[in-house]
């Protein structure tokens, strides 16, 4: 895979298709591979970009505390390495915090954002889960021990229950132990810090707000939030699924992408 | 507080008012005081029972490993003690598993049965999450830890976000430091073992069986299963609620009871 130095952070990314460029940013637990659904299937229309953030997958750890909108800015040098103007952004969980700064920062480069289980302010419950698990990390310093403690609460009760083989494969991905631990800690104090509810009224870049009803990390709470304060935004729910919606209700989500990404194009 | 001596334990009990017996029994996490509002409330019409399960309150410890069915003779050993022939029989979480037992072994003592938020067999989802409880217990050796990394799974995001002063609350109660952790570890255990699965038709008492759409713990699962295995049920789901539906959907959830008892008292 391609590298590119954003200046502090060296980026690690596949890029496939033609067209007008579409970026997509992971979340917290994990890395570019998130996407691939996503990449395979929109990759017949448009230029699909997808990267490992820092801290995670092949790219720079994060060593020293970063913000989200630290990550923002080694986004948009992506961006400019890989001789993109502009964008539409999609970003799940902390990847759509991340976005909220490119759009702030650089409105004219942010075509649209699509926001997945994300925040411009984690809520209480969103807050204290995120310390937990980071907690949960420091007290065991081991993957395998932390990931039972994160996985249910990616997904549904329903989804948990019917798919055991499903949950035993993401529970051994997040337990893969050479996730850096410090990077990871450093991430989720962003997502704790990640605060830009306030501005959201600057944000006039069209954005598709999607929630899962069931999300702890990112609830109905938080999306309801943005709703009120974005003024260019839409909503879409999804009614049987958590935080993961993305893979619990994978052709829903993604026939709502399609739609989004037609309805912006150039 | 009197006490009545139960075979192997020592059961603490209270009794609020008169008339037709109700027998109220809590969940894993609590003591009597879980049914303070209960006991107020229906004191008023009936005699109304609440103990401390044994392992919980200032009942005696579980220092090894006891069966839901050991739990249902200790309370139907508690009626005998209190000379209460027939009674509507209440259980919350591991109260309904003791439930089901005492309607199995008992029927003629039984004038209904009522469930909330309980199963024939903790799924999944409901047993990663015990053994998650357990986990953090034993690694931190401290409640209030525990309360922390719970509290959250017994209540909906939005309850959680909307109600932090009931949340500071629970954390409080749950994270008293007097409680007996190997109690907790082997009523947590005894939880895990339950299964009545193969047996809810043999069930023959009225039952009311109450359940939260967003329970991970006792989720719409171990409902359905219960609602199709019991031949003479009514199910009735709280919507908005997670676990503590009773608290969450307070008035509702009273009303309901009191309408249950209205209609099954003799």
């Amino acid at each position: 895979m391609p590298v590119v130095n954003t200046g502090r952070f060296d980026i690690n990314y596949i890029q496939e298709g033609d067209g007008e460029p579409v970026l997509l940013i992971h979340g917290l637990a994990g890395d570019h591979t998130a996407w691939l659904p996503q990449v395979a299937a929109l990759k017949d229309r448009y230029r699909v970009i997808a990267f490992d953030n820092p801290g995670s997958g092949n790219s720079t750890t994060v060593a020293k505390p970063a913000s989200t909108a630290d990550l923002a800015e080694a986004t948009l040098s992506l961006m400019d390495e890989l001789g993109i103007d502009s964008a539409q952004v999609i970003g799940r969980s902390m990847g759509g915090a991340i976005a909220q700064h490119m759009a702030l920062k650089a409105p004219e480069r942010v075509r649209s954002m699509a926001l997945a289980a994300s925040f411009a302010r984690l809520d209480p419950l969103g807050s204290q889960v995120i310390s937990n698990l980071q907690q949960l990390l420091k007290w065991r310093a081991s993957w395998a021990e932390w990931a039972p403690h994160a996985v249910f609460l990616f997904v549904s009760s329903g989804f948990f229950n019917a798919n055991p083989e499903l949950i035993e494969k993401i529970t051994a991905l997040v337990s893969d132990e050479s996730r850096d631990m410090v990077s990871y800690d450093h991430l989720a104090t962003a997502c704790i810090e990640h605060d830009v509810l306030d501005r959201l009224g600057e944000i006039r870049t069209p954005t598709l707000v999607m929630g899962g009803r069931y999300d702890p990390i990112c609830s109905m709470t938080t999306q309801n939030w943005m709703m009120e304060r974005l003024p260019n935004a839409e909503l879409a729910v999804f009614e049987g699924s958590s935080h993961f919606f993305l893979m619990e209700e994978a052709a829903k989500a993604l026939n709502t992408i399609e739609h989004w990404l037609a309805k912006n194009n150039a | 507080m009197p006490f009545a001596h139960c075979g192997r334990f020592d059961v603490n009990y209270v009794e609020e008012g008169s008339g037709f017996p109700i027998v109220l029994i809590h969940g894993l996490a609590g003591d009597h005081t879980a049914w303070v509002p209960q006991l107020a409330a229906f004191g008023k019409d009936y005699r109304v029972i609440a103990m401390d399960n044994p392992g919980s309150g200032e009942s005696s410890p579980v220092d090894t490993p006891c069966t839901t069915e050991e739990l249902a003779d200790t309370m139907l050993a508690l009626m005998d003690n209190l000379e209460v022939d027939k009674a509507h029989v209440v259980g919350r979480s591991l109260g309904g598993l003791i439930g089901q037992h005492m309607a199995l072994k008992a029927p003629d003592r039984l004038q209904s049965l009522i469930v909330a938020a309980s199963t024939p067999k903790v799924d999944r989802i409901g047993r990663r999450i015990l053994e998650n409880m357990r986990e953090v217990l034993e690694w931190r050796d401290n409640w209030a830890d525990w309360a922390r990394h719970s509290a959250h799974v017994f209540v909906s995001p939005a309850f959680y976000n909307d109600n932090p002063e009931a949340i500071a609350k629970i954390e409080l109660l749950v994270g008293n430091e007097e409680r007996s952790k190997i109690s907790y570890v082997n009523l947590n255990h005894t939880a895990l073992t339950h299964d009545t699965s193969d047996r809810l038709g043999e069930i023959s008492c009225p039952t009311l069986i109450m359940a939260g759409r967003q329970d991970p713990i006792c989720s719409m699962q171990g409902t359905e299963e219960l609602s199709a295995g019991i031949p003479n049920s009514e199910t009735v789901v709280f919507e908005q609620s997670s676990h503590f539906f009773l608290m969450e959907e307070f008035e509702k959830s009273m009303q309901t009871l009191a309408d249950w008892f209205a209609n099954h008292t003799p």
